[in-house]
């Protein structure tokens, strides 16, 4: 069997395998499957994308010379047949190189979507029925964003892991788009000019966790939309001010939360999430977003090909380093905001004799 | 006539930048006292801790290991503090005091098992270290403030505008590495 023909059958199995089920029994068989490929994850197609580049190179040569030259004229007595023979080898030529594409393409997808598939069971994320904007809208600033539409992409949740102490979460992609009109003067060859309005189109992402919290009313941003509170407040770190602006509904709420410790990690988590923000909604919940897919297996991976590298990143259980970012911010904030009295049922009157958090 | 608005062009430009970097100066000076404050206000929150800490010691029958002395050498120290003027040293002192009660602390643990599954002292305990982790970040604010302020006043043109108007002196950061490193959130971190 040839490596693309082996190529093809894992790709059918492992596709046929994912509607079924998505469990770790899963990816122990894709590990096993990744490794008896026995190569890279890409089709042997550099024969076929040689023989375009060949075929494109005598098309593009042979008219580029009868252009200048004039083109050889063929048993019938005019240019005709040789013009055929160039648009036909250039013809061919963009099959074989569309065709290296796409299979070059399908070979990444398949990569991605095996990936994606084992964080989702690492993570036990399940997906959610997606939630309506507007409620999200009542309680954050985050999805106040475009101007022609907006999305969630995907909602998927996890339960909480008592043993790591990471409590249950919402991630979910937020896909909004921008839409920009703007009036383009034309002049034709006789003078007249005419305007039409050109649209252009901005996608944009971003991808976040939903938690629950014990604030509300307060938006720490480094990229967002203007704020609907109406108080700033600004911590004593000059390097957080540099990277945040903060709005808040109440300042002595907003002192309380703004530890030490929760501004040197939000400092920190600008070197791992792409423009982060931290929203406690007006519901409590924690809200934090940042711009870079934590699904990518770029993140991961240095190539994409790499069938080994694949199998040893699904065997230690598919991390996905930017989640982990997040959910370690979220923890480190939760635990800061929590009471360590609260647990004392006893004697709860001393924490708040005390004044302790 | 355009060369006299030429150079008066300049010297508007020339009087608005020395006026930033004197600004700059200012408000980098004041950050350092605001983060200092911050250092002592967090330490100051020890002291609501330490007479439960005592009373929960004298409880346990503890006492007799010394802990009692080194929780008064704590409160002592921290008492010392002053958030008006930037005293590295007796923070340097507190901080000490605090690791040498804390260890003290950990060893009547260990020694009294009473102490070491009562839940209001491992609860005190947790509470301990949360205020350790925010003395620690709120000294690395500080050193960070300090930082940019020697920056803004060691460069140019912040140094000719600090020598000539502002004659602010280069500040001292806290350099107990031990205490200032003491976070838990570190990204990327495994």
């Amino acid at each position: 069997m040839s490596h693309n023909q082996k190529l093809n059958a894992l790709l059918k199995s492992v596709r046929g395998a994912k509607a079924n089920s998505n469990t770790q029994d899963d990816a122990a068989r894709i590990v096993t499957q990744l490794r008896a490929l026995g190569g890279p994850i890409r089709y042997e197609d550099s024969g076929k994308l040689g023989l375009g580049l060949f075929l494109l190179g005598i098309g593009a040569y042979g008219h580029i010379l009868g252009s200048e030259r004039g083109y050889p004229i063929g048993p019938d007595g005019t240019s005709g047949s040789s013009v055929l023979i160039y648009n036909v080898a250039i013809a061919l030529a963009a099959c074989f190189i569309l065709f290296w594409f796409f299979r070059r393409r399908k070979a990444q997808k398949f990569v991605q979507e095996v990936y994606e598939n084992a964080a989702l069971a690492s993570y036990g994320l399940n997906d959610e029925p997606i939630p309506k904007l507007k409620d999200w809208d009542r309680n954050f600033h985050e999805f106040n964003r475009g101007n022609h539409s907006r999305e969630i992409m995907y909602c998927r949740s996890a339960a909480g892991r008592g043993e790591s102490g990471r409590e249950a979460y919402s991630l979910f992609r937020f896909h909004w788009v921008v839409c920009e009109e703007r009036q383009v003067t034309e002049t034709d060859h006789n003078g007249h000019s005419t305007s039409k309005t050109e649209t252009t189109y901005y996608h944009y992402d971003r991808y976040g966790v939903l938690v629950e919290g014990n604030f509300s009313g307060i938006q720490i941003s480094s990229d967002a939309p203007n704020s609907k509170y109406k108080l700033q407040y600004r911590p004593a770190s000059v390097a957080f001010n540099r990277l945040y602006k903060l709005r808040c509904v109440e300042e002595m709420q907003t002192a309380k939360f703004l530890k030490p410790s929760i501004v040197i990690a939000l400092e920190a988590a600008v070197t791992q999430l792409k423009n982060p923000n931290l929203e406690f909604g007006l519901n409590g919940q924690i809200c934090l977003t940042w711009e870079s897919d934590p699904f990518n297996v770029r993140t991961v991976m240095r190539s994409k090909d790499r069938a080994e590298e694949l199998a040893k990143i699904i065997e230690d259980g598919a991390k996905m380093p930017i989640l982990d970012v997040a959910l370690e911010l979220v923890a480190l904030i939760q635990r800061h905001t929590q009471s360590n009295f609260s647990a004392l049922n006893n004697d709860n009157t001393w924490e708040s004799n005390q004044g302790v958090k | 006539m355009s060369d006299t608005i030429i150079l008066a062009l300049i010297a508007v430009i020339g009087i608005v930048v020395l006026i930033w970097f004197y600004n700059q100066i200012v408000s980098g000076r004041n950050a350092i006292q605001r983060a200092w404050s911050d250092v002592i206000v967090q330490e100051r929150q020890k002291l609501k801790v330490i007479p439960e800490l005592e009373r929960i010691v004298e409880e346990h029958k503890a006492y007799e290991s010394g802990v009692l002395e080194k929780l008064t050498e704590m409160r002592a120290a921290v008492t010392q503090l002053a958030s008006d003027t930037v005293d590295t040293d007796a923070l340097k002192t507190a901080e000490s005091k605090t690791k040498s009660a804390l260890s003290g602390l950990k060893v009547a643990m260990e020694a009294y098992p009473d102490l070491k599954t009562a839940s209001l002292m491992n609860n005190l305990m947790r509470e301990i270290a949360d205020q350790q982790d925010n003395i620690a970040a709120a000294i690395r604010i500080f050193n960070q403030n300090v930082e940019l302020f020697n920056n803004s006043i060691e460069t140019f043109p912040g140094s000719a505008v600090n020598k000539r108007i502002n004659k602010e002196k280069r500040q001292r950061s806290f350099d107990d590495n031990e205490a200032a490193s003491g976070l838990s959130f570190r990204p990327g971190a495994e």
